[in-house]
């Protein structure tokens, strides 16, 4: 079986290699205005001419002043990723930081992700861990956002018997929900707990028995447009963060990352030494979880 | 079927109807023809960003909301709002929610069982607006219009609400401001006029440049925060202070939390300070002396004045001499002299050595804020008296309004509301009869408070309102005084007083209890709002108003310098819900059509004919602000003048100059020229914004002193804060009971002490308790959950610091939503299992419950002096000062089914205020002390 | 009443079907529901419908409090149609179509077959586009005097409402409902399916007109 490295793929047969090449520029066709609905669990074809890694018709960033002493942190990581999608795919390294120091607990960008992902019931990609030390009056308490590594050495990725599960040139683990059969050895694989296994549950089952709307508006991860459905992927897959792919690829940073109420969360391409992320994960205050294992994530935090 | 007996002229021929005229009929299934640009332009309609107000908490963050396909799909910050930057909390993010939530009230509702049974039946809007416009009516004939208020509730965009009942008639509107932290805000108020005080950690800041240019600047300049029984992180109702105190941080400064619990705040303090509850003025005292005692203008180490100050206040001698009266007495409590530092440090419970540090580095670190919180301070009887030595410090140490110190936000936000708010009703002539005479005054004359037991409350008493529902209403003072009247319609709208405005049980029994004949004393109450509250279950009429996401309005909003955004429509309204505009307009004609002569149709469906109307006009005096301070705002501009109109008018010099009224007036802001920037107006900001510009004080300086009298040759003038109140009492004779107990015969002139209540540590009058009720009793916000807000799943499945965690015990339930006619059972049998859902829970130190023999998941009861109970599971931590427990308001004992799966748990879940003492209503302003109990525990 | 092209008749059928799935029934809906006659059409056709619309009548005529009635039928309604919670039987396409979902798929297609008619709901962004009500009511707003509008109506019948339809009833029937909507209901899946008959002969007697003026103008 495969090993943990990314060149692995090249070996694949064409049929995949374009599926996956298919994966990582695939149109989205909400955005591009048709009002085809989303087919349950189906994959919509690839459509060019809404594809846009060249960074045009993008968003329009926000309407700013002028900043002075300092700048603000999103339009800077917005124009360093922007900056980003002009090169290849295999040119981008796309990596997180989060700054311990900056954290308050607020658990806004688990919310946040649950919404733009419409995560169901049981699954949040980003969970806050919170430790408690110490006996009064000597206590502290922290707060560690966690969500997938993206590991350079994922171990997730070679226990998939079925291949639906692989790393991009760009960093990010993906999962191709119509290939896993929901085995679940990626989620007992991870040493970080990232992987979810979504068992079909909806909010409305718990109150009243309907359906809310807004979990019967198509979710768009991997670019493509799935209504969840409880007989269609991804339900009966495994789920995990993906660094909000479906926006990057768009411009626009991952959702954890705009609402984060400590302007704690930091996201871009670590390949661009002028970019804010290489900035940061350059210092001395910077550590991994779990370095001793060897899997090098993409995912640092400042202290 | 055979093909030439049949032919589509004679197919079926059906009598009794036409199609047109069944269509009369109005049917869901109606519909309308559309050109083919609609039909084409609504084809591709897909994905849209809409930007509005949140609601989830009083902060009201700007937000943009993603809508595909008419559906609210994800709520994000706008980044174009400085206040939050487009950063967002989990309650905002959360607002999908409540807003698409299946306990939304849907329809309107009337009552057909007992109040408080939760048994309704829906009716049309026609039928509910009428029932309400006829008790109105009938009330306003027999009692007069004040016997009716109009409590707006939490939510602060009330304006139409208020215009509607002052132009009934009645001065008793309210709103939350009235139980949220009145004793907080007192000192800002007596001394600047203002009620905020609050860190310049806000950034950007816009702020003018040395060459002309205005930028955004991310700067920040404190060195030190001191947070007193606030908890911004967790609050987060001052969004920026959660990114603000960290950004500060990591840029140098020091934070100190001074908090019986460690709060998510204290957990990025540099110090946590874990106080004594109820002592925060004990402490602000004892850093004053020692500020006053050591300061030395001479010594750098020790140079803690700006003496500056005094040229901008009047008083301060006054005050001093005050304040230092005391230093020589001592505490019957303690028999150590008053505000030295072994005194507080034996009623605060923090070393001496701790407090001496802490005033010092106060005092040497420049800049530096000072700022003290709503529980902590606002929720004990004697907070006004921290909140006067906290304002004070900030003010002579010279942080008040300088870049890194503290800004009075209440006073550098922007006016909103304006006329649309009908506050010119309330100076409208009125005749009453008083003890057999007729008397005229104003409308606003007969205000249950200001001319009742409350007159400095300038902030309403909502926490008094049981005794009025139960008694009736006096007035004592101006020429009303001696008329009584009681009081017969409630109408709340957006708010849950029954269990937020002081103890639940006296809420209870002020809306069942009956007259002799058996009917309701409070004769209508209506309730408005989305979420189904425990309040709506007393209420006759349930009206289902508009969720934030379906409704224009603006809201109050406390960032740094003026700022404004819009509440928008992002989505249609859902079922039949109604925005505050259109239930103004539908009851307004409902009462004029029954004669009511105050109301006319002038004034609101004709002058307002869509919410554009309304909200523009109470735009019409944004920002309103005085073109003051370093840098001033505008140099092209006269300085001092008042400005007024959008950013890029004053920007481009479009504008006139009106030198008689001081103005400088650029184009107005409108609806439609907020729709057009992103939702919001940005003015710049700037620091030094006195004497004069924003203070709002008779003399324009910060006075120490709060009513005094110059003389000149023509006249005497008569200034301060509490002047207005003592010339009430002075022509009345009537010193109101609240002031009267505390020996007083009139409102201070200067610098007070009193103790609180329920604190056996500082007040001997309750010493005799702290054996049998070992444990001070305290609250505090839920940052995830409020009262209006916790039946929210994504919330209730998340713990919040050590009040609300996911250890509830499995249970089974027969599932029970609101629906048309109320909670209505599904008939769906459900099971949460356990260890899923947070819950309320009681905070207790580990050491405590290890003495008690608790541990964490134990029930407990806890039961007060004054007989009352609540029960819940205790959790056992660290990070709490022993002999304090902590249960967060609201959240627990919810007895509302609108509450979701928190409605299950009532039973084992704390409600705080069923343990508040009713009759603890701060002396000067009536705010329940939420925070004065003590209370014992066993294990049930 | 004089039936136009294409069957007119079935387009006020439709309209009073919307307006009894439309909450609340009220005493004019009620008034109207029992005045109505199949009497005159012809029996193939109109058979099943005459049976199904008479066991709907039966109830109005009994006489007693006509408020009382609403009353009862409303909350039998409600039981039905409304909720809270999960109602016996949601009027809804997406729920049938979709897994028990609302708002689904379904309800974007027929909303797509609204607006490619130019035709749009009142009540769009309330009332979800596929419910029973609008749908009957898109029906009787379609015009039948040409083949393009005979084919959308065809069209619609077949690939949306009868797809549905029949599963709903089933659950409704299966709740023992009030004789009011146990006909009610029947008379639906009744007209829908005399509906679609009555098109697929009159369809192509266009085509056939078009030839034989054709041939006469030669």
């Amino acid at each position: 079986m495969a090993s943990n490295e990314v060149t692995d793929r090249s070996a694949k047969p064409d049929a995949e290699a374009s599926r996956r090449e298919w994966l990582s520029v695939a149109a989205c066709a909400v955005v591009a205005g048709l009002a085809l609905p989303a087919v349950p669990g189906q994959v919509l074809p690839a459509d060019a001419a809404s594809t846009r890694p060249d960074g045009e018709n993008l968003t329009p960033l926000p309407d700013l002043p002028e900043p002075v002493a300092g700048e603000d942190p999103i339009l800077r990581m917005l124009k360093d990723l922007r900056r980003a999608l002009k090169k290849p795919v295999e040119e981008r390294r796309w990596v997180m930081a989060v700054d311990l120091r900056k954290c308050t607990g607020c658990f806004g960008c688990t919310i946040a992700c649950v919404t733009e992902n419409k995560l169901p019931p049981g699954i949040a990609y980003r969970v806050v861990l919170t430790e408690t030390h110490g006996t009064y009056p000597n206590v502290s308490r922290h707060f560690t956002p966690t969500a997938c590594m993206q590991c350079d050495r994922p171990p997730c990725t070679s226990v998939c018997p079925v291949g639906a599960t692989w790393k991009r040139p760009d960093g990010i683990v993906v999962i191709d929900y119509d290939r896993c059969i929901g085995c679940r050895y990626c989620i007992a694989a991870c040493p970080y707990n990232a992987r979810y296994f979504d068992s079909g549950h909806f909010y409305g089952d718990y109150e009243g028995g309907q359906l809310q709307p807004y979990e019967t508006v198509a979710a768009h991860e991997y670019r493509v447009d799935r209504v969840r459905s409880r007989r269609a992927s991804p339900v009966g897959n495994a789920r995990k963060c993906h660094f909000c792919l479906h926006r990057v690829e768009q411009g626009e940073l991952p959702a954890c990352t705009v609402s984060c109420m400590g302007r704690a969360t930091f996201f871009g391409d670590a390949n661009d030494p002028k970019s804010l992320v290489a900035e940061l994960i350059s210092g001395p205050n910077v550590m991994r979880l779990k370095p001793e294992l060897g899997l090098e994530p993409r995912f640092y935090y400042l202290m | 079927m055979s093909e030439k007996t049949l032919s589509r002229r004679d197919f079926v021929k059906l009598a009794g109807a036409t199609a047109g005229g069944a269509a009369t009929l109005g049917s869901t299934g109606a519909f309308r023809a559309l050109s083919a640009g609609e039909a084409a332009r609504l084809s591709q309609q897909s994905t849209q960003i809409k930007y509005t107000a949140d609601v989830m908490c009083p902060a009201e963050c700007g937000v943009m909301v993603k809508v595909e396909n008419g559906v609210a799909s994800a709520i994000y910050g706008n980044p174009h709002v400085p206040y939050n930057a487009g950063t967002l909390c989990a309650k905002g993010a959360a607002g999908l929610q409540l807003v698409y939530n299946a306990n939304r009230i849907k329809y309107p509702m009337i009552r057909v069982g007992a109040r408080g049974e939760g048994k309704f039946k829906r009716v049309t809007w026609d039928e509910a607006i009428a029932f309400i416009a006829d008790k109105l009516t009938a009330i306003k004939k027999t009692y007069g219009p004040e016997a009716v208020i109009m409590d707006a509730g939490d939510v602060t965009d009330r304006d139409t609400y208020w215009r509607l009942f002052f132009a009934f008639g009645t001065p008793n509107c309210t709103e939350h401001g009235a139980i949220c932290d009145t004793p907080r805000r007192h000192g800002p108020r007596l001394m600047f006029g203002g009620k905020r005080v609050e860190p310049d950690v806000m950034r950007p800041v816009l702020l003018r440049q040395a060459d002309g240019t205005l930028k955004n600047d991310y700067s920040y300049r404190t060195k030190l925060i001191v947070y007193a029984g606030w908890n911004p992180f967790t609050a987060t109702r001052i969004n920026y202070e959660s990114r603000g105190t960290v950004g500060a941080k990591v840029a140098g400064a020091r934070i100190i939390v001074i908090d019986p619990a460690l709060s998510n705040t204290a957990t990025k303090a540099d110090r946590w300070i874990p106080i004594r509850p109820g002592t925060d003025p004990d402490l602000f005292a004892a850093i004053l002396r020692y500020v006053l005692e050591h300061d030395n203008p001479k010594d750098p180490s020790r140079s803690y004045i700006d003496w500056t100050f005094r040229d901008k206040s009047v008083g301060w001698d006054e005050f001093r001499a005050a304040f230092q009266s005391w230093w020589a007495k001592k505490d019957p409590a303690n028999n150590l002299q008053y505000f030295t530092l072994e005194w507080a440090s034996e009623r605060t419970g923090i070393p001496a050595d701790t407090i001496a540090e802490l005033a010092h580095s106060f005092g040497i670190t420049k800049p530096a804020a000072f700022v003290w919180g709503m529980h902590g301070t606002g929720h004990h009887y004697n907070g006004y008296i921290a909140s006067i030595l906290g304002t004070t410090l900030n003010v002579i140490t010279g942080n008040f309004d300088a870049p890194g110190g503290v800004i009075d936000t209440e006073l550098t936000k922007s006016d909103k509301g304006g006329s649309a708010t009908g506050k010119s009703f309330l100076a409208r002539p009125v005749k009453r009869v008083v003890g057999g005479k007729e008397v005229q005054g104003k409308q606003d004359e007969l205000h249950m408070d200001s001319y009742g037991d409350w007159p400095a409350a300038w902030d309403d008493v909502v926490g008094d309102y049981p005794r009025r529902m139960l008694k009736g209403v006096t007035l004592k003072q101006g020429p009303f005084r001696g008329r009584t009247y009681p009081i017969k319609a409630y109408i709340l709208r957006t708010g849950n007083s029954v269990i937020t405005g002081s103890a639940t049980w006296r809420w209870q029994e002020a809306l069942t209890a009956r007259d002799g004949k058996g009917n309701y004393n409070v004769d209508l109450v209506v309730y408005v709002d989305t979420p189904f509250l425990e309040s709506g279950l007393y209420a006759d009429v349930v009206l289902p108003e508009a969720s934030y996401l379906e409704r224009v309005s603006l809201s109050d909003v406390y960032p740094s310098h003026p700022v404004i955004w819009l509440r928008d429509f992002v989505i249609d309204k859902q079922f039949e819900s109604k925005t505050p505009f259109e239930i103004m307009n539908a009851l307004a004609r409902a009462l004029h059509a029954r004669g009511d002569t105050d109301i006319q149709p002038a004034d609101f469906w004709e002058k307002y004919r869509d919410e554009a109307d309304f909200w523009t006009e109470a735009l019409a005096g944004a920002p309103g602000k005085p073109n003051v301070g370093s840098p001033l705002p505008y140099p092209r501009y006269p300085e001092g003048y008042k400005i007024i109109g959008t950013p890029d008018s004053l920007e481009a010099g479009r504008v006139t100059i009106d030198d008689e009224k001081k103005e400088i007036r650029g184009e107005r802001v409108t609806v439609k020229w907020l729709r057009e920037h992103h939702g919001v107006a940005v003015w710049p900001m700037s620091y030094f914004r006195y004497p004069g510009g924003i203070l709002k004080t008779s003399s324009k300086k910060i006075e120490f002193k709060w009513d005094w009298t110059e003389a000149t040759d023509k006249d005497a003038k008569r200034y301060g804060q509490y002047a207005k109140y003592n010339k009430l009492v002075e022509e009345s004779g009537s010193v109101p009971p609240g002031i009267a107990a505390l020996g007083w015969t009139r409102y201070p002139s200067t610098f007070y002490w009193f103790e609180t209540w329920w604190n056996p540590y500082s007040n001997p009058a309750y010493a005799k308790y702290k054996k049998e009720y070992p444990f001070q009793l305290t609250s505090g916000r839920i940052h995830h959950a409020m009262s209006g807000t916790q039946m929210v799943d994504w919330l209730g499945r998340m713990p919040a610091e050590d009040t609300w965690l996911p250890i509830n015990d499995a249970v089974t339930y027969q599932e029970v939503v609101v629906g048309a006619d109320g909670p209505t059972p599904t008939g769906r049998t459900l099971r949460l299992p356990a260890n899923t859902w947070a819950i309320a829970v009681i905070q207790m130190a580990a050491s405590d419950a290890r003495t008690l023999g608790l541990k964490t998941g134990d029930l407990v009861e806890l039961a007060n002096p004054l007989g009352q109970t609540a029960r819940g599971k205790v959790n056992a931590v660290e990070t709490i000062r022993p002999g304090v427990l902590r249960v967060a308001f609201g959240g627990g004992g919810r007895f509302s089914p609108g509450l979701g799966r928190n409605f299950y748990f009532k039973d084992v879940t704390p409600n705080h205020n069923d343990l508040v003492d009713p009759d603890d209503l701060s002396p000067i302003m009536g705010q329940p002390a939420y925070a004065d109990m003590l209370v014992k525990v066993r294990k049930v | 009443m004089e039936p136009g092209p294409g069957g007119t008749d079935f387009t006020a059928l439709y309209a009073v079907l919307s307006r009894l799935f439309s909450y609340p029934l009220d005493a004019e809906t009620l008034a109207l529901t029992a005045g109505l006659s199949l009497d005159d059409a012809p029996t193939e056709v109109a058979a099943p419908l005459r049976a199904a619309l008479a066991r709907t009548q039966a109830p109005l005529a009994h006489g007693g409090d006509p408020a009382a009635l609403i009353e009862t039928l409303n909350s039998e309604a409600t039981r039905l149609f409304e909720g809270p919670g999960l109602p016996m039987a949601p009027p809804f396409g997406s729920f049938y179509l979709n897994g028990r979902q609302l708002m689904g798929r379904e309800a974007m297609a027929v909303r797509c077959a609204y607006l490619a008619a130019r035709l749009l709901p009142v009540h769009d962004g309330r009332v979800p586009a596929d419910h029973l009500a609008v749908e009957l009511g898109f029906m009787a707003a379609l015009e039948r005097d040409s083949q393009a509008g005979c084919e959308a109506a065809r069209d619609f019948v077949a690939r949306h409402l009868l797809t549905w339809v029949p599963a709903w009833r089933a659950d409704v029937l299966a709740a023992a409902p009030h004789p009011f909507f146990a006909g009610l209901v029947t008379l639906t899946q009744a007209v829908l399916e005399a509906d679609l008959a009555s098109l697929d002969h009159v369809i192509p007697e266009f085509a056939l007109e078009r030839m034989s003026a054709v041939g006469d103008g030669q």
